[in-house]
C-alpha cells in the first residue's frame, strides 16, 4: 500500500487537472504503439547513450501515465520519480518525433503542471532544491 | 558479448519480461474494454487452436477407420482409393457463392438460398470405383478452366448439379434420385455443426457485425478528436516558421533558395529528403522500412486477396482488384516474419523492453492469428474446413477490435496527421488539442 502524504485539497486541484484533460491523456497513451521509435529524436536518449529511461514515451508513460491513472494519488518517492522523468530527463524542447503522431510534450508538460499543484518541481534556488 | 550468452540472456529477459514487468509496476491490471477484446481474441484463437487440433487428429482417426472398413468390405474398392486421406462428408458449395455483383446485374437469378445443404461423401463415391474426373471440371483440362463463375452460377449451376448427380445414379442404379434424399438431415455433431452451421454463421452475421462495429468504433474515435480538439484559425502560420531558415520566406520560398542551381533532379531529391527528415525513414531507417512493409502487407493481403473479395462482392456488393494468391502467400510469410521480428525486438532493445507490457504481445499475437491461420488453411494443415472457420472468427475479431484496442493508433494517426496543426503533420490541419 502506497503512502499517499498529499492532502485532499492538493489532491483535488491535481485531479482536477487532470479530469480536464483525461480524454486526450488515455487517447494518447491508448494509441501508443509502445515501439519507441521516439527515442532517436531525443537528444537526452542519444547523448544518454541510449538509457530507456530516456525514450519521450517512456517519459510520459511514467509520469502522466502514472499520475492520470492513480488521479494524483502517488507516494512522495513515486512523485520524485515523476519530477525526475518530467523536469531532469526532458526539457521540453518539442523535438520528439511521434510515428503516429502522438503529442509526447504536451503530456509531459501536463505531468509538470499536475506536479507543480503538490510543490513538486525543480527550483533553481538553493533553498529547495538539493 | 560472448557468442554463446545471448541465447541464455534473451531467455532470461522472455521470463523477466512476463513475469514482472520491471517498468510497469504501477499499472492496475483492470479488465477495460481494451484487455476484454485483447482477452477474447486470445482466448478464441487458443481455444479454436485446440480445437482444430482434436478435430484434425479425430478426422484422421475417423478417415482410417473409415478406410479399413472399406477395405474389409470390399477389397475390390482398394485399387479406387488413390490417397490414403479420402475426404470424408463435405457439403457441396453452394452455388450463389460463385454469384457476384456483376453476374446479377447481367440477369443470373441467384438459387434457392432455403434449399437445405447437400452432404456428399467423397469417401463413399471413391470407394465404389468413381474417379475424380468423371464429376469434376468434366470437358475442361486442369488449369486450363475458366473463372469459377463462368459455369458455377445460380440456376444454371443447379441444373448442373442435379443433372450429373442423377443421370449417374440413374445409369449406375446405385444412389440416392428423390429429392430428400440428398437435401437432408441437419448436420447434429460437433464437427457438422463447426464445419457447416457455424461457417454460414461467420461467414454471413458475424462478418457484417464484425464491420459494423469496426464503423462505429471508428466514428465515435473521429468524433472523440473532434470533441477534444478546437479549429484555430491561422493556426499553421506560426509553426513552420520556427523550423524555417528563413525567417520570411515560406516553405516554397525556402526550397527555391536552398535549391537555387540545383538541377531538377536534385530538387527532386532535395525535396524528398527533406519530407524524410520529417517522418521516422531519418532518424530509424531500418526499422521505418520494415514497419512500412508490415503495415502494407496488413492492409494489401486481406483486402486483394480473391477469396476476400468474393466474400465482399456477396456481401457488400463491392469488388476490389486482385493479387494472386502465390503471390499472397510469399506475402503472408513475410509478414510474419516481421511480426517475429518485432518480437525479438521487443526483447533484444532495452529501449524497447522499458516500453513493452503483456498487451503488446497480445495484440501482436492477435494481428498476426488470422494470417498464421490463413496460411494453415491455405496449405491444408490440420482440418481445412475448421480453419477456415477459427480463421474467419479472428479475423472479424480483429476487425472489430481494431478502434477499441491499441490498434486504434489507425484512427488516431489519420487524425494527427492529417488535421492537426503540428510540426510533423503530413499535411497540416488547423486543429489543436
Amino acid at each position: 500500500m502506497r503512502q499517499i502524504n498529499t492532502d485532499a485539497k492538493t489532491l483535488g486541484r491535481i485531479a482536477r487537472i487532470l479530469d480536464g484533460k483525461k480524454d486526450m491523456i488515455r487517447l494518447s497513451l491508448q494509441a501508443c504503439a509502445h515501439c519507441s521509435l521516439c527515442s532517436d529524436s531525443c537528444f537526452k536518449f542519444r547523448q544518454s547513450g541510449g538509457d530507456p529511461t530516456y525514450t519521450p514515451s517512456y517519459k510520459a508513460i511514467n509520469s502522466i501515465g502514472r499520475l492520470s491513472r492513480t488521479r494524483g494519488r502517488l507516494s512522495d518517492d513515486e512523485y520524485e520519480d515523476v519530477r525526475e522523468l518530467a523536469w531532469d530527463k526532458c526539457v521540453l524542447c518539442m523535438r520528439c518525433y511521434c510515428p503516429i503522431g502522438i503529442s509526447i510534450p504536451s503530456l509531459i508538460a501536463l505531468a509538470r503542471v499536475a506536479c507543480r499543484e503538490k510543490g513538486v518541481a525543480r527550483w533553481y534556488t538553493t533553498r529547495r532544491n538539493a | 558479448m560472448v557468442k554463446s550468452e545471448w541465447p541464455c540472456r534473451m531467455f532470461r529477459s522472455v521470463i523477466y519480461q512476463l513475469l514482472f514487468f520491471p517498468n510497469h509496476k504501477s499499472q492496475e491490471t483492470t479488465l477495460t474494454i481494451q484487455n476484454g477484446w485483447i482477452l477474447a481474441g486470445t482466448i478464441a484463437f487458443v481455444l479454436s487452436g485446440t480445437a482444430a487440433f482434436s478435430q484434425a487428429t479425430d478426422a484422421t482417426s475417423s478417415a482410417s477407420q473409415e478406410k479399413t472398413a472399406r477395405t474389409e468390405a470390399s477389397p475390390a474398392a482398394q485399387g479406387a482409393s488413390h490417397s490414403s486421406r479420402v475426404p470424408t462428408w463435405t457439403r457441396v458449395h453452394r452455388v450463389d457463392d460463385f454469384i457476384t455483383g456483376d453476374d446479377i446485374s447481367n440477369g443470373v437469378v441467384p438459387a434457392d438460398k432455403d434449399a437445405p445443404i447437400v452432404l456428399f461423401s467423397h469417401s463413399a463415391h471413391a470407394g465404389a470405383g468413381v474417379s475424380c474426373q468423371q464429376c469434376h471440371h468434366t470437358g475442361v483440362k486442369g488449369w486450363e478452366a475458366p473463372a469459377c463463375a463462368a459455369c458455377h452460377k445460380g440456376e444454371q449451376a443447379v441444373s448442373v448439379m442435379h443433372k450429373g448427380c442423377i443421370t449417374c445414379h440413374q445409369e449406375q442404379g446405385k444412389g440416392p434420385v428423390s429429392c430428400n434424399r440428398c437435401h437432408a438431415a441437419p448436420q447434429t455433431s460437433f464437427a457438422g455443426i463447426v464445419r457447416f452451421q457455424l461457417y454460414d454463421i461467420v461467414r454471413g452475421p458475424l462478418f457484417i457485425l464484425a464491420w459494423i462495429l469496426f464503423a462505429a468504433g471508428f466514428a465515435w474515435r473521429i468524433l472523440r478528436f473532434r470533441r477534444l480538439t478546437r479549429s484555430v484559425s491561422g493556426a499553421n502560420a506560426p509553426l513552420p516558421a520556427a523550423a524555417a531558415p528563413v525567417a520570411d520566406g515560406s516553405e516554397a520560398a525556402d526550397i527555391a533558395f536552398l535549391t537555387r542551381g540545383m538541377s531538377p533532379m536534385g530538387r527532386l531529391v532535395f525535396r524528398a529528403r527533406r519530407w524524410l527528415k520529417r517522418t521516422v525513414f531519418a532518424s530509424s531507417p531500418v526499422m521505418g522500412v520494415v514497419s512500412l512493409v508490415f503495415h502494407l502487407a496488413l492492409f494489401l493481403v486481406p483486402l486483394l486477396l480473391p477469396a476476400h473479395n468474393i466474400l465482399f462482392s456477396q456481401t457488400f456488393r463491392i469488388g476490389l482488384p486482385t493479387l494472386p494468391e502465390p503471390l499472397m502467400d510469399k506475402l503472408t510469410l513475410g509478414l510474419l516474419a516481421v511480426g517475429a521480428f518485432f518480437v525479438l525486438r521487443r526483447i533484444a532493445y532495452p529501449r524497447v523492453r522499458a516500453l513493452t507490457t503483456v498487451r503488446d504481445y497480445l495484440i501482436l499475437i492477435l494481428v498476426t492469428a488470422p494470417f498464421i491461420t490463413a496460411y494453415m488453411a491455405y496449405h491444408q494443415w490440420l482440418d481445412y474446413r475448421t480453419m477456415l472457420v477459427i480463421h474467419m472468427i479472428v479475423g472479424e475479431i480483429v476487425i472489430a477490435a481494431i478502434p477499441f484496442t491499441k490498434l486504434g493508433h489507425m484512427p488516431f494517426l489519420i487524425f494527427s496527421r492529417f488535421f492537426m496543426s503540428a510540426e510533423y503533420s503530413w499535411k497540416p490541419g488547423n486543429r489543436r488539442w
